[in-house]
């Protein structure tokens, strides 16, 4: 029956580290907008990526 | 058509990246110089560190996935945009540069010209208001949520082996347990700290009772769990408090574009066209001085209390006053703060610096000092105050009856009749009652401030209506013509006249005739404030106000005919051509439809005055809408308006006041429940207790009915929750409260009041059609 003390300690960090990553992505601004990336992702940024990233390096350097 | 809009906006931004230089929106050069301000610019900014700034912008043409991919890609128009986020339900965009490579005014100028004008108002400067998510309530209900499903894992084997489980086992669930339960401590926070700073100001809400009882639970299930007696009640006590925050969750519903404090700063610009010798410069409004010369173009607002220089203008003051029609000024005379001047450009001197001009000497009247307290429920707090003080009697008093035979078995009784009295059904009667009505009345785009208004909605007895906007439709004016006939040549000509003009009446003509064809007319003078005149092949119209059209010459026999009365000249156009009055365009105010019916199913209830800025000539007209049984008054000014409410309530009269413009928000203000009526989403409303579409009006009966139902609810579910509690309390008073049966009891109790109070509103909102 000790096998189901390891499975306690399993489940519970497992649990616990479900509750850092929310509370992670509570403070990290998560909840703030609910919606817009909803959005975001239906927007298509593959047509021009060569220029994308063309832009993306200048503004780097 | 999605895909269009699409496409059509990726095209333009195409063009934009290589420079070609579409401007979807002209704009003045000057305009946004203002932003160049260090001070201004302070005030605007979230932060600005090292170089980097960023800023929120507010944009209502925000309403497509296309406008959020154009304006987060605004790094690409503008090197020195670092970031920008769009966040489409605020309707705004978060934007990070570097000062270096670009400025605050090079920015906005930018989203300006690809047609995303931010809208930049004086409020923007008063104060940072941050109107973001209550990060700690998720934070709380995450933690909640974990400790309660972490809970009953442990607490199962418990409960499911009947009692063989290895004592061992029990020794480490106990204190895992435990250790939950301190976790818990922290959501449960909030009740504890309104319990107690309700205690201190000397009387008792909802959540004494609730703190109790966690408290109560805590100690109890510590002493159980510690001395080996038992598992303990900390999964009761998890569900109890995950099921109370979740209510918190489901009674606020956050309507994002919607904002219910706005008042008249939010209303003016940030800048105005200052004239100083023959120069001209935008300058922030707070730096108007009395003598200034200020340029008021087409549709702009006139900031400050001021003196006409120009020969003549039409102010329109419908916002400010509530007067429908638009006035004319003549050179030398005083314009209000808060009129919009309609036509070309006009030069006026301020006599008033901005904050002491006449529309903001409203707002200092105490009414707008009013405290949001004043929201919090009556029902809830009587019935906690009874609630607390009969579970303390009851508590006391059978700890004392078993106190001579047995310690033990007394202190289990006081601590089982707190626990299980513990109301936490009763707490989330409110949140989902009123939550429920809030999403039923949303659906009806009727949007109230928070979950608090239904009840205060329930208990007017008195409704005070607007009338301009709120009665009458402004966007929609019936024209009727009288006089002699007009042959299809003349209305043509009619209509293409009155096309050259921007005076709203002309408008309404050229609105009236829109069907007819169009013919180029060179010949067109137009006197402003008086009238327009032109010619075509030989004939000569001319259109306006009496006097103008009119001449020693002209034949002006129609008017007998038509048994003119001289007080219906103010919203008339006349008309002559060749030097014969042919007769007059009317204009009346459209009253929205049905508004008769919803005005006399709630004169049967309710007291209604209807208060309008306007003069009487509606006076016939209004009468027979309401057939005579409601109070009408007319040339009410915005601090008549308030003090009528002021009267009201001394009479013990609790007033909904129903208005649209800044002239009612005094009103609004003082009312018991102030309702703002907007004909689009993203007008302005002034600040009140709900927003709602305008053309749902005539649902107000039902909407009124809903929220006499949810109290009637609430009543119901709280004679339900006590009956649970006096089943609870049976087992409590006798000592013999076990944890399985708390375990079951208490979320049986809480999920069925839940399923109770959400469908009985949810079924009453069905039967009246809403």
């Amino acid at each position: 029956m000790t096998v189901m003390l390891i499975l306690i300690v399993i489940s519970f960090t497992l649990a616990i580290s479900f509750l850092a990553a929310f509370l992670w992505a509570v403070k990290n601004n998560q909840y703030e907008d609910t919606f817009t990336p909803s959005l975001r992702i239906l927007m298509d940024n593959d047509k021009n990526n060569e220029e994308n990233n063309d832009l993306r390096i200048n503004q780097v350097n | 058509m999605h895909e269009l809009l699409n496409d059509n906006n990726l095209d333009n931004y195409y063009k934009l990246a290589r420079k070609s230089g579409i401007k979807p929106k002209s704009f003045d050069k000057s305009e946004f110089a203002f932003l160049d301000d260090k001070g201004i610019q302070e005030k605007l900014l979230q932060f600005s560190i090292n170089g980097t700034s960023k800023i929120t912008l507010f944009i209502p043409e925000i309403y497509c996935s296309a406008c959020i991919w154009l304006l987060e890609n605004l790094y690409r128009l503008d090197k020195g945009v670092l970031e920008s986020t769009v966040n489409f339900l605020k309707k705004d965009i978060s934007i990070t540069y570097n000062e270096e490579q670009t400025s605050l005014r090079k920015i906005v100028e930018l989203i300006t010209s690809i047609g995303y004008k931010p809208h930049l108002n004086i409020s923007d400067i008063e104060g940072k208001k941050t109107i973001g998510i209550n990060k700690s309530i998720f934070l709380k209900v995450g933690v909640a949520g974990f400790a309660f499903g972490n809970v009953m894992l442990f607490a199962f084997p418990e409960y499911l082996s009947g009692g063989l489980l290895e004592p061992e086992f029990k020794k480490y669930f106990g204190y895992l347990s435990l250790l939950l339960g301190g976790a818990l401590m922290y959501s449960a926070s909030d009740f504890f700290k309104t319990a107690w700073t309700s205690l201190k100001l000397g009387y008792i809400n909802i959540d004494l009772p609730i703190s109790l009882g966690i408290l109560a639970l805590l100690i109890r299930s510590a002493i159980d769990i510690l001395s080996g007696r038992g598992p303990g009640f900390i999964d009761s006590m998890a569900g109890l408090v995950f099921l109370l925050l979740v209510g918190r969750i489901f009674r606020q519903k956050t309507f994002y574009s919607l904002s219910f404090d706005r008042d008249y700063k939010s209303y003016f610009p940030l800048s105005v066209i200052r004239k100083r010798n023959d120069v001209e410069e935008f300058v922030s409004l707070n730096e108007i001085k009395p003598d200034d010369n200020l340029i008021i173009r087409n549709n702009e607002i006139v900031p400050t209390d001021s003196i006409l220089e120009s020969d003549s203008a039409m102010i329109d003051y419908s916002f400010v006053s509530g007067e429908s029609k638009p006035v004319d000024v003549a050179k030398g005379q005083k314009i209000y703060a808060g009129g919009i001047h309609q036509g070309s450009s006009i030069e006026v001197k301020a006599v008033k610096a901005f904050f002491q001009s006449y529309i903001t000497e409203l707002w200092n009247h105490k009414a707008f000092a009013k405290n949001d307290d004043s929201y919090s429920s009556n029902i809830s707090n009587t019935a906690a105050m009874w609630f607390t003080i009969g579970i303390l009697l009851l508590a006391s008093g059978s700890f004392l009856y078993w106190l001579p035979k047995n310690l033990n078995l007394a202190f289990n009784s006081f601590t089982s009749v707190l626990i299980i009295a513990c109301p936490c059904a009763f707490a989330l009667v409110l949140p989902y009652t009123y939550g429920t009505v809030l999403r039923v009345f949303s659906r009806n785009s009727f949007f109230l401030k928070n979950a608090n208004i239904v009840e205060s909605i329930s208990k007017i007895d008195s409704i005070i209506f607007d009338k301009t906007g709120t009665l009458t439709d402004i966007s929609k004016s019936s024209v009727e013509y009288l006089g002699k006939t007009l042959s299809e040549d003349e209305t043509i000509l009619i209509k293409s006249i009155a096309k050259h003009s921007t005076h709203p009446l002309s408008r309404l003509v050229f609105l009236f005739h829109k069907d007819k064809n169009n013919v180029e007319i060179r010949n067109f003078t137009e006197t402003p404030g008086k009238g327009i005149e032109a010619e075509f092949e030989g004939v000569s119209v001319r259109m306006g106000k009496l006097g103008f059209v009119k001449n020693p010459l002209t034949n002006c026999s129609v008017l007998e005919d038509l048994n003119f009365e001289t007080q219906q000249t103010e919203s008339s156009v006349f008309l002559s051509i060749n030097n014969v009055l042919m007769g007059y365009y009317i204009v009346r105010p459209s009253y929205r439809s049905n508004i008769k019916d919803t005005i006399s199913e709630l004169v049967r209830k309710y007291t209604i005055t209807i208060l309008s800025g306007d003069n009487d000539a509606e006076k016939e007209n209004l009468n027979q809408i309401t057939d005579g049984k409601t109070v009408i008054k007319f040339n009410q000014l915005p601090i008549d308006k308030l003090e009528h409410i002021e009267k009201l309530q001394a009479d013990n009269k609790k007033v909904m006041m129903i208005g649209d413009g800044l002239n009612d928000a005094g009103a609004i203000r003082q009312s018991n429940v102030g309702i703002a009526v907007t004909n689009s989403d993203s007008s302005f409303t002034p600040g009140s207790d709900a927003i709602m579409q305008a053309d749902n009006i005539e649902k107000i009966p039902a909407f009124i009915h809903l929220t006499n139902k949810s109290v009637q609810t609430v009543y119901i579910s709280f004679a339900i929750s006590i009956l649970y509690n006096f089943i609870g309390l049976y087992f409590a008073v006798q000592g013999n409260l076990t944890p399985l049966i708390s375990a079951i009891f208490m979320p049986v109790s809480s999920f069925s009041i839940m399923a109770f109070t959400v469908l009985k509103v949810r079924y009453d909102a069905k039967k009246l059609h809403i």
